[in-house]
């Protein structure tokens, strides 16, 4: 059962930071990230990691890492797909809900 | 809604460095349902997102939204079929998003209230920067701007 005190192999964090094992290492060897050597092999607590990632988790990096939607095209797939009964969801989604709801009454 | 109305709306001057814009349910029934009176200007205004270099995601909470507007008004096939095929990013809220978009619907003075989603869009586009929605719900793009 894993708790704060659990002991987390190298690999193991750099899994959960999505980092390379060279990078938690050099932030081992940095400094930058607490951790113990056990029979010459790195060990970081969980609770340890948990705060790191959580203060070096840049607010921006989801959008950082976000394709350009010219790339990804996100929405091509589903444009037309339904036919409804002439809604208008421009007028707001409560109205739309409501419209909705009218018809199936 | 005319094509104007429909393009991106911007908010405030906070813009990351990226083009990013936010997609609110609305912007997406209106892009599925092809009966939609706001579709044609949906589709319009998605190309030009496209055109225009822009990055394009959504919460898990508008996912939720979306298939159940989509359920009520096009059907659940075609909820199903959105949910399967579209390649939306989607960011999750954590804990922190909810308590501030908990505190922003406690504390809102519309009169219309603000939905549970928009509180939690609103927190998300803040926490990130983006100023920009695309969204075709008037109260939403109120909002926003």
């Amino acid at each position: 059962m894993e708790n704060e005190q659990t002991l987390l192999s190298v690999g193991d964090a750099a899994r959960r930071l999505e980092r390379s094992t060279e990078q938690v290492r050099r932030y081992l060897r940095e400094g930058r990230l607490k951790g113990q050597r056990i029979g010459g092999q790195w060990f970081i607590e969980r609770a340890t990691l948990d705060h790191f990632a959580s203060a070096t988790r840049s607010p921006q990096t989801f959008v950082q890492r976000l394709g350009k939607a010219s790339a990804v095209h996100p929405l091509n797939d589903v444009i037309g797909i339904g036919k409804g009964a002439g809604s208008n969801i421009g007028e707001g989604k409560l109205a739309y809900r409501l419209a909705a709801a009218r018809r199936r009454a | 809604m005319d094509e104007q109305e429909m393009a991106v709306a911007p908010g405030n001057d906070a813009a990351p460095p990226d083009l990013v814009a936010f997609v609110d349910s609305s912007a997406i029934v209106a892009m599925v349902d092809a009966n939609d009176n706001t579709h044609g200007a949906a589709v319009s205004a998605y190309a030009e997102l496209l055109q225009q270099g822009y990055k394009l995601f959504t919460t898990n909470h508008v996912i939720a939204e979306t298939v159940d507007l989509l359920d009520a008004g096009v059907g659940p096939d075609v909820a199903r079929r959105w949910l399967r095929d579209h390649r939306l990013s989607i960011y999750h809220a954590d804990e922190q998003d909810e308590r501030r978009a908990r505190a922003l619907v406690i504390s809102s003075r519309n009169p219309r209230g603000l939905s549970y989603v928009d509180a939690v869009s609103l927190v998300v586009m803040e926490k990130f920067g983006v100023a920009d929605a695309f969204a075709v719900d008037p109260h939403f793009l109120n909002e926003t701007a």
